[in-house]
């Protein structure tokens, strides 16, 4: 991989990465609660994975980080989201401009949706450009840009709309728009989701090239953990507004010490298991019961107690670097590495 | 709104009603739907109710000419004595009445055709509906229909109508339904490509049922919403005929027509002029509070 | 139902299908074949572009032809009209959950609709039936009369599924069934196409851009690029010993594997599919030609045809030789 360093990250004055400490974060929607005492690290220029699905918060995280929380109408009601030295939460809206796209970059969910739909996708990059740098060459840069994300035939990729563009090509935009004021940290907002497997792996590993070659960290918000197998050196697991695990990647992957992130581990297909029943997880995913006494996922655990259903079950240290909030967590049985996502393929 | 609301309710008994859902729902939400629709049953209702009751008959003369607004005669008396309030209240029966009737048949007929030809798989029937419809909308509207009422002229009459509305209705029902056309053509071709629109033709329904009960209840909250706003277009156009001497002729009431008599007294009886103004503009405000409304339910 | 006869009439048998929509003049399927017989499970596997959700709709009935014909038990879909009781026979689930139910319709009411028009079942005795069928594929009572807006994918996908149970058809067509579901749910979705298939004996075509759900669920696999079929055999043959170049691609991608640069092997269709003009046009030859390793002068003279190669067969004159496969299958292993 290191005979593809893209040409940009020469010469770039880029900062070096901090590390990010969010802690306790508690955010409220309309005054309903949806997060509920987030806690997650990351080293400076490592990869976290953030995991989650249907309203785990994965999203309403991303916003609090990239300073969008108040855009939408939502209050912070507790904790700290901390960037080296800068509090997050913390700053004003005309801090945020300095710091969105320079220093914290967002690569969004929906990349048809952020794009405008009826100017050139050229224009819409020397627009973003001209804002973070009005001085600078800017056709010269987007060229550069594209290929940074190995945009092919980038003279027809600048002069195409949107929608002219295949999905997996969008996505590789997006990535080189929010790269374009050589953020140090990069959040990627579920780049994968909407992309076929093929193309997926190939904006997994544009991403994790470019980290490589900028030493920028990166958080990758998935709802799949397979996505993240490759690219992340830590994952926190969030389901229903809290993070329930978290810790090194292999850890979570081969030993997780949460059940839900077992059945996630679990409820995928693999060779091993071929034609059998699946281990579904009963119910459906959905966001923060903030009336319900105990742990959110209770209700569709195997391991649930009587305990489990009266107090929520802190975020306790079960290894080195590795925390789970269960309090059944030493009875989880470990994936055996036949279980483990990706196997299928 | 508990999400178990609808759980006890028989599933047939609303199946009816399910086609204007979006329009019930706006209704139970919205505080601009509930507004406007209060305060357009409220002038009806005047409308309908007070020239029964109110002891002036409408074409009597009643008082001093120019008499000015009193506790008796609440908008006071035109040039021959009238009470212009009663007349106000019974030409509102009209102007009420027409923009009902031409905005219900227009948006009937509209949103049928607009429908079918949008549902259609034959490329020709589809074009050939969008193609007429952008001929009828090419003229502007206003004069198109001015020439239409001269055409027929004010002496045609149908039934028990006052004389001039039959022209003005003929006009207005020959344009009325294209707008309603295009809109729900536009709907209804991006309703069929939905899945659900798939899915229903893959378990063979036919195609009448495929248009009539998968498509229709997607295109009518639309088509209904324009229908709201369309009734103040209407009025307004009716009431602006009696300027031009087409239209409801005299001595029926109506706004319009009472407006365009008071023109030549507006400095010593505004009364007369301002009076019947003010309740169109009313009317027309509740109106646009009720589409703005349904449009915002329409929408989710 | 009457007997069967000897030997089995497939379900649907598609031979030579070639579809164009209009305004272009590239086709989105070419000359294609597949037969499905009672019970079967195959995989239609593709990347976005290669045809195979519009292969699937051709197989359902829902788009025709322009070459090449489709039969439904013998009889091709155009003369499968108004109450033909093969209409019954292939039904189709659909990617999007909520999309593919009507906004307006609770899940109650879109099942008892189909029970009402195919069965003739009074409003009340359809409406039980709906009920019954709502809870054998598991959507719980509070959500049969919620709008589909408020129910979550699973449930809209339950309903889905219902809707094309609900006329007792002997094969499904499921076109990324999965795809747009939360991975707990995935696995509560695919588990039911199974029990649907153990208890009903029905066929599954089952289109998927995952592997591993496709190796799950399907005995035989179609691999499709560009409208064409490359591959087709048993899964587990085709997904292991990949014979096809492009199977190879398409079985080998996984993250790590240097696939960061776009057209690289395993970026697959992703960067040709720039819509413009210039794309449209076509060239002679196999469709993979351009970014194949292994392309010789030979493959630009014409699309290869399926030749028999083992247990199944490929559309590549320079296949992948079996050692070199097997060593792939090895890999694939972990």
């Amino acid at each position: 991989m290191t005979e593809r360093v893209p040409p940009a990250a020469a010469g770039s004055e880029r900062r070096p990465a901090a590390a990010l400490a969010v802690d306790g974060l508690a955010v409220a929607a309309a005054g309903r609660p949806v997060l509920r005492d987030v806690c997650f690290r990351l080293e400076p220029g490592s990869c976290l994975g953030l995991v989650g699905e249907t309203g785990a918060g994965k999203t309403m995280a991303c916003r609090a980080i990239t300073g969008r929380l108040t855009r939408i109408g939502v209050t912070v009601t507790g904790g700290s989201v901390r960037y080296g030295g800068i509090d997050l939460l913390a700053q004003s809206p005309a801090r945020w401009r300095r710091l969105y796209g320079r220093r914290i970059g967002l690569v969004p969910q929906n990349s048809l949706g952020s794009l405008d739909p009826v100017m050139k996708v050229g224009r819409q990059v020397r627009e973003t450009l001209r804002e973070l740098d009005p001085g600078a060459p800017h056709d010269a840069r987007a060229a550069e840009l594209l290929e940074m994300v190995h945009l092919p035939r980038p003279r027809q990729v600048l002069g195409a709309y949107p929608h002219e563009l295949s999905g997996g090509m969008r996505q590789r935009l997006m990535i080189a728009l929010a790269l374009a004021g050589r953020p140090d940290l990069l959040v990627a907002d579920e780049p994968t989701s909407a992309l076929d497997m093929t193309v997926q792996h190939g904006i997994v590993d544009l991403l994790a090239e470019l980290r490589a070659a900028t030493g920028m960290s990166t958080i990758f918000v998935t709802h799949d953990l397979s996505v993240v197998e490759s690219i992340a050196e830590q994952i926190a697991v969030m389901y229903a507004g809290t993070v329930v695990e978290s810790g090194p990647a292999p850890v979570i992957l081969t030993a997780p010490r949460h059940p839900y992130t077992r059945a996630l581990l679990a409820a995928r297909p693999t060779r091993a298991q071929r034609g059998a029943r699946l281990a579904a997880i009963p119910g459906q995913p959905r966001p923060l019961a903030p009336g319900l006494a105990g742990c959110q996922f209770a209700e569709r655990c195997p391991l649930a107690s009587d305990q489990c259903r009266a107090e929520v079950p802190p975020l306790a240290e079960q290894g080195p670097g590795h925390r789970s909030a269960c309090w059944h967590a030493a009875d989880v049985p470990a994936a055996d590495r036949h279980d483990a996502p990706g196997a299928g393929a | 709104m508990s999400v178990l609301a609808g759980t006890g309710a028989p599933a047939g008994r609303a199946r009816r009603a399910l086609m204007f859902s979006g329009v019930r729902r706006a209704v139970g939400r919205s505080a601009a739907v509930r507004a406007g629709g209060g305060l357009l049953i409220l002038i009806i209702g005047a409308c309908v109710l007070v020239p029964v009751f109110w002891p002036d008959a409408t074409n009597a003369f009643v008082t001093a000419p120019f008499a000015p607004p009193s506790l008796a005669h609440p908008f006071g008396s035109d040039d021959l004595g009238r009470d212009v309030f009663v007349r106000t209240l019974a030409g509102g029966r009209i102007d009420i009445a027409v923009a009902a009737a031409v905005v219900a048949i227009s948006c009937t007929a509209g949103t049928i055709i607009g429908a079918c030809a949008g549902s259609s798989k034959r490329r020709w029937a589809s074009l050939t509906v969008a193609r007429l419809v952008d001929a009828f909308i090419a003229f502007p509207y206003l004069v198109t229909i001015l020439v239409l009422v001269v055409i027929v002229g004010p002496s045609a009459q149908i039934g028990p109508a006052p004389r001039g509305l039959t022209a003005v209705l003929i006009a207005f029902l020959v344009l009325g339904w294209t707008f309603y056309a295009r809109l729900a053509r536009a709907e209804a071709m991006t309703i069929r490509q939905r899945d659900y629109i798939v899915a229903a033709e893959i378990l063979g329904y036919p195609r009448r049922k495929i248009i009539f009960r998968h498509i229709l209840p997607g295109v009518v909250p639309v088509t209904i919403a324009y229908a709201v706003a369309d009734a103040i277009l209407t009025m307004g156009a009716l009431s602006s005929f009696a300027f031009l001497g087409v239209g409801v002729q005299p001595p029926t009431p109506e706004w319009g027509a009472i407006m365009y008599e008071g023109r030549a007294y507006l400095d010593s009886a505004w009364w007369i002029t301002v009076c019947p103004g003010l309740l169109l503009a009313l009317t027309g405000f509740a109106l646009s509070l009720l589409a703005d409304g349904l449009l915002r339910g329409a929408d989710d | 139902m009457s007997a069967l006869p000897l030997p089995v009439t497939p379900l649907v048998r598609a031979s030579g299908v070639t579809i164009t929509y209009p305004g272009r003049t590239a086709p989105a399927v070419r000359d294609a074949a597949i037969e499905v017989a009672p019970g079967a499970a195959i995989g239609i596997v593709g990347e976005s572009g290669s045809g195979k959700t519009t292969l699937a709709r051709a197989l359902v009935g829902a788009l025709a032809p322009a070459d090449g014909q489709i039969l439904v038990s013998g009889v091709p879909w155009s003369r499968v009209v108004r109450r033909h009781p093969l209409r019954r026979q292939v039904q189709m689930i659909f990617q999007d959950p909520l999309g593919s139910l009507s906004p307006t319709r609770t899940p109650r009411q879109t099942v008892a609709e189909v029970f009402r028009y195919w069965d003739g079942l009074s409003r009340a005795a359809a409406d039980r039936a709906a009920a019954d069928l709502l809870r054998e594929v598991g959507l719980g009572a509070d959500a049969l009369d919620s709008r589909p807006a408020r129910l979550s994918g699973g449930q809209c996908q339950r309903a889905g599924i219902a809707r094309a149970l609900a006329c007792g058809p002997r094969l499904l067509v499921a076109d990324e069934p999965t795809s747009a579901l939360d991975v707990s749910v995935q696995a509560q979705i695919l588990n039911l196409l199974q029990d649907l298939r153990e208890q009903r004996g029905l066929a599954l075509v089952l289109v998927s851009h995952d592997l591993a759900v496709v190796r799950h669920a399907t005995d035989r696999v179609l691999i499709m690029y560009d409208g064409c079929v490359v591959e087709e055999g048993p899964t587990t043959e085709v997904l292991d010993h990949p014979a096809h170049w492009y199977s190879r691609a398409l079985v080998e991608s996984r993250p790590g594997r240097g696939s960061g640069r776009a057209g690289t092997l395993g970026a697959g269709l992703d960067s040709a599919l720039l819509t413009t003009a210039d794309d449209d046009t076509e060239t002679p030859g196999c469709r993979y030609a351009p970014r194949c390793p292994a392309r010789q002068q030979d493959c630009l003279a014409a699309i290869p045809p399926l030749a028999r190669r083992g247990e199944s067969r490929v559309a590549c004159l320079h296949p992948v030789a079996r050692s070199a496969a097997d060593e792939g299958g090895e890999r694939a292993e972990l």
